[in-house]
């Protein structure tokens, strides 16, 4: 699933490393999650949405095609 | 598994490992005991040195609490563990048939009780797994 955690990361000049450890995980998911390898759990998704002070819709952009993927 | 028992598990296994140590020169047992005992004694003193580390040191204990937790490291056990399963069916399988051809029958049964073991193991888990979620 795509999505704009880099986009908005960059955009508010936060580091990976500080974003990782904000939301609980490590660096290397969030460097998963942004390069879109890996999909968070719907716990993990709210939470990165409500850090950046936005709904989960505005975060991930979801496609029907990639359904199952 | 909280730190204090991840330590005193480990220096259960390294009392354990020296008493294998010690009955396997003094009762002359066989070399595969003096083997495990020592295998035992290393794993426990690196298990403490790795707990008195995380005791010690908050940098290492966050980044230890951190891939415990991480969802992306409990994904990633968790397939592990499913291409583990099915690389098992599949050599187990593949060698039960090449030890019958090759007629050896009863070293055949070994691989093929062991891949009927994890598929009945298999089954447990789905069927209870089916019931909780």
């Amino acid at each position: 699933m795509k999505n704009r955690i880099e986009e908005i990361r960059r955009l508010r000049g936060i580091r990976q490393e500080d974003f990782a450890k904000a939301m609980g995980v490590s660096r290397q998911t969030i460097s998963s999650l942004e390069t879109g390898r890996y999909n968070p759990s719907i716990f993990l998704a709210y939470r990165i949405a409500r850090f950046f002070d936005l709904t989960i819709e505005e975060v991930f952009l979801f496609e029907e095609s990639e359904e199952g993927k | 598994m909280n730190n204090t028992r991840r330590m005193i598990i480990s220096a259960l296994e390294i009392l354990i490992g020296a008493a294998l140590l010690v009955a396997a020169r003094v009762a002359h047992l066989d070399s595969a005991w003096l083997g495990m005992g020592g295998a035992l004694v290393a794993v426990g003193l690196v298990q403490l040195v790795l707990g008195l580390r995380y005791r010690a040191d908050a940098d290492y204990r966050e980044k230890t609490d951190t891939e415990a937790t991480d969802e992306r490291n409990l994904f990633i056990r968790s397939r592990a563990w499913v291409w583990a399963g099915t690389g098992f069916v599949i050599i187990g399988g593949v060698l039960t048939v090449v030890l019958m051809i090759l007629g050896k029958h009863e070293l055949s049964t070994v691989p093929g009780i062991a891949v009927c073991v994890l598929m009945i193991l298999y089954w447990l888990s789905y069927y209870y797994l089916t019931r909780k979620y």
